[in-house]
């Protein structure tokens, strides 16, 4: 048996009220994340491509695969690099301000992972008991959810530097701040301006403490044993030798949080065992 | 006799220095009780607003949101003012005070000059809170009168005691702080380190006179602001400048609300009335208007809104102090008391109050910020457990109930739901941890 493994990074949006919002707070009052006026409500829905109300001077979003491994070698030129890696179903960060699991280590769910290449589609599921499929968050034994959906947490710059190529969360929030403020004298359109004023307002908060400037060096890890029925279409036989009985394995980290673009960076891998 | 004779006869004493502990213990808990109501002010002020009004322009709507922006922002450091006055308080040997009478109250109940009361967002709120945070910039041993001009006097008092008290060369200077290893609360509480400030939240521990000045000077900051006396004063080396404080912050919303059309400040209010109430309270000022809901659902869901917050409030208490609570416990007390109790209980009470009709015809309903008695410590921890668990299934049964009544806001099942599985959380909790 040999382990393909499928490395993957790319931009996230995450329309979210921050704490101490609470999470169905749909405009973002007392956190730090905002609709602004134009937008629609916020939906805390991760998006790995066809963002919603994407901001100016944003990342654009995206999640695909980068490059392919056998066995710890590398596959150059394999055909399932630069494939969309699909997160399905409205995947949310559940805590629900700490009822359920707590911030930073909370779960996200459904995780229920596709890639996409032309006429190639794969799509399976992590289960949180395949037995039961309707589990959530809230139905789930506590003891199942904390094993099963539990992140890690860490402080570090290293996402941040690979999406950014900047470690420093008040330079870059500075960079971003004079983006905005150039382009406020420009803007006339009522609705544009009011939106551009809230965020300029958020940016010119640079304490290197606050919350705004530090949660750009969160790192939240978190693995996932894809469990469910697989959905596949492999016209070309790309993964022909895939063994489909097992489970597989996926990791994914996300971090350099950029508030203002309601965006977040991700890197991680699938890894499908093949016969 | 003249009458000027006459009138300083009649007139009350001025307020006297702190001289012993009890002194200091009396007038930690009025601050206590003034921090907690002021807190409900600004409170109420943003549930009366509504951002998404339909007839407000995208740049009101942000003028306005910024409006409840700030005022949960200074309720948030009201709150924090409280737990500092908290640390205070254990720190010299007594327990924390988070009872306070019903809103209103009248002018001087404090001897604070000003009322306290509950007020939608506008004219009347902006006017009091300004002259509440109103900045004092007399040296720390002025006279006072027989009343607080604002709060700022009253800190400036308990500043002063604190130095007569802590000071060296004062004989109570060894045994002032005879709390100082008891339980209190600093910014780990929030998730931060000491110098992160999340949620604009920085508490203090105190534990000696220099932490102590630090605390009241640290509240002196953040609500009338950097005056050039609280600058010279030794300790604020220690202190973050707060360069927006509650004093400028209302000044600001004072200026833009002044610059809102008419249309606009009419659009952004919800009918929200001063002072609402569930039922009759004794305690309340007699002279002021107060407005008691006769709709059923607003009835139960206030009623429901004070269990929340005394609930909040008695697991707060539990956090202070000598107590048996273990590490465990206080790590569960932290775990529910502000997240999820505060934001997902009280503060959705708060925004589905204002969508029900208070019953008179003319207003909607509000938070009511009653507390139906007094709060008290709880010492023993297996005692509180179980009534911990009693209130919260009460809740839970409360909140499914008016879930399931027509025409409450579609948000009702959400918390019902969310409390319903903090109960079991709890209920888990005390069954692991006998």
């Amino acid at each position: 048996m040999s382990i393909t493994v499928y490395h993957f990074a790319g931009w996230l949006q995450v329309r979210l009220a921050t704490n101490p919002d609470p999470p169905d707070e749909p405009r973002g009052i007392s956190g730090y994340t905002f609709a602004l006026p134009g937008e629609p409500d916020l939906d805390r829905v991760l998006r790995t491509h066809d963002p919603v109300a994407p901001r100016s001077h944003g990342p654009a979003i995206g999640l695909a695969v980068r490059a392919v491994s056998v066995d710890g070698v590398d596959v150059p030129g394999h055909p399932l690099i630069g494939a969309a890696v699909v997160l399905h179903d409205r995947p949310m960060f559940e805590s629900v301000n700490e009822v359920v699991m707590a911030q930073g280590f909370e779960a996200l769910e459904p995780f229920d992972l596709g890639l996409i290449q032309g006429e190639f589609r794969f799509r399976r599921r992590d289960y949180l008991d395949p037995s039961q499929p309707d589990l959530t968050v809230y139905t789930a034994p506590p003891a199942l959810l904390a094993a099963r959906r539990t992140a890690s947490f860490a402080l570090g710059t290293q996402l941040m530097q690979e999406a950014t190529g900047e470690s420093d969360p008040v330079a870059f929030r500075a960079a971003r701040l004079a983006q905005l403020q150039a382009d406020l004298p420009l803007t006339k359109d009522p609705v544009l301006r009011a939106g551009l004023t809230r965020r300029i307002s958020e940016l010119e908060i640079t304490d290197p403490n606050d919350h705004r400037t530090v949660s750009m060096t969160f790192i939240e890890s978190r693995t996932y044993q894809l469990n469910g029925p697989i959905d596949l279409m492999d016209p070309a036989g790309w993964l022909a030798a895939l063994d489909q009985f097992a489970t597989f394995a996926v990791g994914i980290s996300m971090g350099s949080w950029d508030a203002d673009a309601l965006s977040a960076y991700a890197v991680g891998t699938i890894s499908f065992p093949t016969h | 006799m003249s009458l000027a004779s006459i009138a300083a006869v009649l007139a009350p004493p001025p307020i006297a220095p702190i001289r012993t502990r009890e002194d200091l213990i009396d007038a930690l808990g009025r601050a206590a009780e003034l921090e907690h109501a002021i807190m409900a002010q600004y409170l109420y002020a943003a549930f009366s607003l509504d951002v998404t009004a339909p007839g407000l322009s995208p740049a009101d709507s942000e003028a306005v949101r910024g409006f409840v922006i700030s005022c949960l922002h200074i309720a948030r450091q009201e709150m924090e003012h409280l737990g500092l006055v908290s640390n205070l308080l254990v720190a010299v040997g007594a327990p924390p005070n988070f009872d306070r009478p019903n809103l209103p109250l009248p002018p001087r109940f404090y001897q604070v000059e000003l009322p306290l009361a509950l007020l939608p967002f506008g004219d009347e709120f902006l006017t009091l809170a300004e002259r509440l945070e109103a900045p004092c910039d007399e040296p720390p041993d002025h006279p006072l009168g027989p009343y607080y001009a604002s709060i700022a006097e009253v800190y400036e008092r308990l500043r002063a005691g604190f130095v007569t008290l802590g000071s060296p060369d004062a004989p109570t200077a060894d045994t002032l702080f005879l709390g100082a290893a008891a339980q209190q609360l600093d910014n780990a509480a929030f998730g931060a380190s000491p110098g992160q400030i999340w949620y604009g939240i920085t508490l203090i521990r105190v534990k000696d006179l220099a932490s102590a000045l630090a605390a009241i000077d640290l509240i002196r900051v953040q609500g009338e602001g950097a005056t050039p006396t609280l600058l010279a004063t030794p300790v604020m080396l220690g202190v973050p400048a707060d360069t927006t404080s509650h004093y400028a912050r209302v000044r600001e919303m004072r200026a833009a609300w002044d610059a809102l059309p008419p249309a606009a400040r009419a659009a952004a209010l919800r009918p929200v009335p001063a002072n609402p109430q569930s039922y009759p309270h004794g305690d309340v000022d007699p002279r002021a208007e107060v407005c008691l809901f006769t709709d059923q659902r607003a009835v139960a869901l206030a009623t429901l809104g004070t269990r929340a917050y005394e609930l909040m409030l008695l697991l707060l208490t539990r956090q202070y102090g000598a107590s048996d609570a273990t590490a465990t416990d206080l790590a569960m007390y932290q775990g529910i008391a502000f997240f999820p109790l505060m934001t997902m209980v009280v503060r959705p009470v708060g925004e589905m109050l204002v969508q029900l009709p208070a019953g008179d015809g003319r207003h909607a309903a509000a938070f009511t910020f009653e507390l139906d008695g007094p709060i008290r410590a709880y010492r023993d921890r297996v005692s509180f457990h179980q009534q911990l668990v009693e209130r919260f299934a009460h809740l839970a049964a409360g909140f499914a109930e008016l879930a399931a009544t027509p025409d409450v806001p579609a948000r009702m099942t959400f918390v019902a739901k969310n409390v319903a599985y903090l109960t079991e959380r709890i209920r888990a909790y005390v069954a692991a941890n006998p």
